[in-house]
């Protein structure tokens, strides 16, 4: 077969620690699906912006068509043949289909929609796409809007087409319609890149699989001779011990009890369905899945950030045994009951913080209510700040700089340290040390360590399987808003919890069984 | 057209044809964030700005006039301070005083809404309702009840009618997220049209509304004899709450818990909901504030100055307070002095004009001087923030504008 894309020792850095893509040798030939897997933060998606020219590699060079090229731009890749639809669709939501196809292509001063419209036709004829070009893209569902990206890119001319994980948002149905168009476009001779975490879906449409894990390319499979286990043992890997210091949980008595928990989200999808778990005192309760499904959900309903349906019931525990249910509760009401809830949500500086203000202001966020008079008391907040400072050693040029211009470390130390400060029962964290560096991160998982060994009982959503099994003393796998296993860390592998993430029931029946005793 | 529409790139021929084109040059002209100027650098930016803009005002004097514009420069100063053989014109230095005082309250008010970055642009419509109310109450309550009932039946009723103008949007907003500065444009527009109704009744057959309460000054605000100023006391009070409120608004923004509410939502509806802060009735609660000093000053404004309504009794300060509100950077003290700056241009440009110094300067073109400093004290904010980089020396000033960024960045690090 004819090589389309050759892609020779690329590595990516970001900064000084994060290496995303190291050594990667990577050939796409013409014709042919390629499905890109590796689980979160792998390095799938940056390898492949730098085909589309939304990045430079640092290092190794690009032949497309045998020829060295450099991408600077998204043009630059146009220019190329090759083209990404990202995971987040970037198209104008006033305009039509056939507006948006065209937009930033050269051309005259006018524009002749009824040739734009006939040609987007013809191209959907093609490959078998339903698209009406003069729907507008707010009128349209989640799949309209992805046929429309991939029908940019045909109109682009391009010829290895790039897709980031295009069936996150897909229902089964639209999937299948969208594979059939994939093969027409096989046989017309494209090359097609899949960024995926679904292995079923790997195992449907590709013709070959490259494996990433950690930025280095660790395998390439042909999809004839894989199966489901050895896609995962390449995904996940062998076990890498981590030195992470881990005590005996305490036995404590649950101090959340979640049941029967059903979340629907404002578009009337489902995103949790019948969840039922405990959070026992003086344990961390590890949460993985793949992004996206429901850990974030979760977390909001129980801090009274999200509705939940009839019948769900979350139930917390004070300290003198009485048992509150906080569904339909607001934040401050959960506040009132003298629930000590803390929370450290994942988007810190949308969310957690607020990045025009100082520490002292931030601080602020969970205590400007106290005190009587209509006046904010500072000395309090001020304190804890200083406290926070010196305690987890926050760099800062004053207590006054807004946090926004810390950087990702010393921000998320502001948020733990706040959260921290209210002395929690019950500390859930979201991708607590995402994005941070090694020393960071360890400090990060010594204060939960500290908290579990106070009898706090602590919820961690993790992306990275082995800091879930050297951390956490039980991890609870979600996928898509289903509970499908409650592991015990210490006797659990990264191949069975890959497998849960992935959807896979193996052991539900009996872990809520243990779960209800 | 129909050959041209053959020459729409057709999938197969369009990446060939793309291929030969010469990669494009850079653009001639970007706007670059700068974020590493000193406060002396930023003062300097713009003292260049203004000073840029009183040469070319200058020059337009000049021209225009085509008399000796430092002449027309003594014209503008006197619009507010000028002297005669009894020492100061008090007339014109009081009304100066009066309409710093209107434009300056009801730039007040939009700041906390502002903070909160509630684009309230129904300021007039606010001041209006107040006013009308007021009138109202004058109007159907003189000579039935004692004055000092009739002003406090009408202060009440203005404050809650600027409030409830003000609420109405911020309801709508809070509840389904409607636009609010559409919904307050069109507030104004019904405000204005109320107001006109009311008046055409109230004339009957006369050219315009007269003095209400002429002879038994009803429902008129008292007013503060002065021994030595004749006939332009009633200003003093005003002022004084004016000054009093600026002190009030700084401390509500700054010092108390529903100021804080107001920034942590302005900065972030997710984290004001992390938070347990009810983000809809904080938008209520500050857009009724906001609106309640709106109604009040329409109360003082029928009450205390004008004794009469139509719907340009705001004096248009209802926008031009938006100007004063953003050049000020929303604090109240810096409000105040952008609000002198601007009624003293605009007394100058109309004392100018009506000085008939030259013929040719008449009300308009010396308005243009007014707007053309405004626009030079924007443009002055603006490139304290942002530079300009050209595509020759595109590398060296990108680098001086760029080098300190990064440093910033990496320097809690160190």
């Amino acid at each position: 077969m004819e090589k389309a894309i050759e892609m020779i020792g690329i590595t990516k850095r970001f900064g000084t620690n994060v290496v995303a893509n190291s050594d990667v040798n990577l050939t796409i030939y013409k014709g042919e699906i390629l499905s890109l897997l590796g689980e979160n933060g792998s390095g799938k998606t940056t390898l492949m912006n730098m085909l589309s020219g939304l990045y430079f590699p640092d290092e190794g060079e690009i032949r497309v068509n045998g020829e060295k090229v450099s991408i600077n731009s998204p043009e630059d890749a146009y220019r190329l043949g090759i083209g990404m639809v990202h995971q987040h669709f970037k198209l104008v939501d006033v305009f039509t289909a056939s507006e948006n196809i065209i937009l930033g292509l050269p051309g005259k001063v006018l524009i002749h929609k009824d040739a734009v419209d006939q040609k987007v036709k013809e191209i959907s004829e093609k490959y078998g796409f339903e698209i009406d070009p003069k729907k507008k893209v707010y009128q349209m569902s989640v799949s309209e809007k992805q046929t429309v990206e991939i029908v940019k890119m045909l109109y682009r001319g391009v010829d290895t087409l790039i897709l980031d994980e295009p069936t996150a948002v897909l229902t089964p149905q639209e999937t299948d319609r969208l594979f059939v168009v994939l093969r027409k476009m096989k046989e017309d001779g494209k090359s097609v890149i899949i960024i995926t975490h679904k292995l079923n879906e790997v195992l449907a449409i590709s013709d070959r699989v490259a494996i990433l894990r950690a930025g280095k390319m660790v395998d390439m499979i042909e999809t004839k001779k894989a199966t489901e286990e050895i896609l995962t043992d390449a995904m996940v890997g062998t076990h890498t011990a981590l030195e992470i210091e881990r005590t005996l949980p305490l036995n404590k008595p649950a101090i959340l009890d979640v049941q029967h928990l059903s979340c629907t989200a404002e578009d009337g999808v489902r995103c949790l369905k019948d969840v039922s778990f405990q959070v026992k005192g003086g344990e961390i309760l590890g949460i993985a899945g793949v992004s996206g499904s429901g850990q974030k959900v979760l977390l909001d309903s129980i801090t009274g950030l999200q509705n939940c349906d009839k019948g769900s019931k979350i139930l917390y525990t004070d300290s003198e045994g009485k048992i509150q249910d906080l569904v339909q509760k607001t934040p401050k009401q959960i506040k009132r009951l003298g629930v000590r809830l803390a929370y450290v949500p994942e988007d810190r500086l949308g969310m957690g913080l607020v990045g025009d203000f100082g520490m002292t202001g931030n601080m602020m966020l969970r205590s400007y209510e106290e005190g009587n008079t209509f006046l904010l008391e500072t000395k309090r907040p001020h304190d804890t700040a200083v406290t926070v400072k010196k305690e987890l050693n926050v760099l800062t040029p004053s207590l006054d700089t807004p946090v926004r211009n810390l950087s990702g470390g010393n921000v998320q130390k502001v948020l733990v340290g706040r959260e921290l400060s209210s002395h929690p029962r019950l500390f859930l964290t979201a991708y607590a040390t995402r994005g941070l560096d090694i020393n960071t991160s360890y400090a990060i998982y010594n204060l939960l360590n500290e908290e579990k060994k106070s009898g706090v009982g602590v919820v961690y959503v993790g992306e990275d399987l082995d800091v879930l099994l050297a951390l956490t003393d039980r991890i609870l796998v979600l996928c898509d808003g289903v509970i499908t296993g409650i592991v015990d860390s210490r006797t659990a592998d990264k191949r069975t919890i890959g497998r849960l993430m992935a959807g896979e029931k193996l052991a539900t029946e009996q872990a809520s069984q243990k779960e209800g005793k | 057209m129909e050959t041209n529409a053959k020459n729409i790139p057709v999938t197969e021929n369009l990446a060939p044809a793309a291929k030969e084109q010469p990669a494009k040059k850079a653009p001639f002209a970007r706007i670059v964030r700068r974020s590493n100027l000193t406060k002396g650098q930023i003062f300097l930016y713009k003292a260049i700005t203004i000073l840029g803009a009183v040469v070319i005002s200058l020059l337009y004097l000049w021209i225009v006039g085509k008399k000796n514009p430092f002449e027309a420069v003594m014209y503008i100063v006197e619009g507010t301070i000028c002297f005669n053989s009894n020492g100061l014109v008090q007339s014109k230095f009081f009304s100066f005083l009066k309409f710093l005082t209107i434009l300056f309250a009801i730039s007040l008010a939009l700041i906390p809404a502002y903070r909160m970055r509630y684009w309230n642009i129904g300021a007039q419509g606010q001041v209006l309702i107040g006013g009308l109310l007021t009138a109202c109450c004058m109007i159907y309550m003189g000579g039935k009840a004692p004055s000092a009932v009739i002003i406090l039946v009408s202060l009440v009723a203005g404050g809650l009618g600027g409030a409830i103008w003000a609420y109405i949007p911020a309801l709508f907003k809070a509840r389904w997220n409607t636009n609010e500065t559409l919904f307050t444009l069109m507030m104004n527009y019904i405000a204005i049209l109320l107001v006109n109704l009311s008046t055409n009744i109230w004339r009957g057959k006369a050219s315009a509304m007269t003095t209400i309460n002429m002879t038994s000054e009803a429902g008129w605000f008292p007013k503060w004899d002065l021994p030595n100023v004749r006939g332009e006391e009633y200003v003093m009070i005003p002022l004084i709450l004016v000054l009093l409120l600026m002190g009030f608004i700084f401390f509500y923004v700054k010092y108390t818990k529903h100021g804080y509410e107001i920034s942590v939502v302005g900065s972030s509806v997710a984290t004001a909901r992390y938070t347990g802060i009810n983000v809809r009735h904080v938008i209520r609660r500050t857009v009724a504030l906001s609106g309640l000093i709106c109604g009040i000053i329409g109360f003082f404004l029928v009450s205390n100055f004008d004794h009469t309504i139509s719907s340009s009794t705001d004096q248009g300060y209802g926008f031009t307070a938006i100007i004063v509100a953003w050049l000020a950077g929303l604090n109240p003290f810096k409000s105040l002095g952008y609000s002198a700056l601007i009624i003293f241009l605009d007394k100058g440009a109309r004392n100018l004009a009506d000085s008939g110094f030259a013929t040719s300067l008449n009300s308009y073109s010396c308005e243009f001087v007014v707007f053309l400093l405004i626009l030079a004290i924007l443009l002055g904010h603006f490139f304290s923030q942002y530079g300009i980089v050209f595509r020759k020396n595109k590398d060296r000033l990108e680098k001086s504008l760029t080098s300190n960024l990064v440093l910033s960045d990496n320097k809690e690090e160190k």
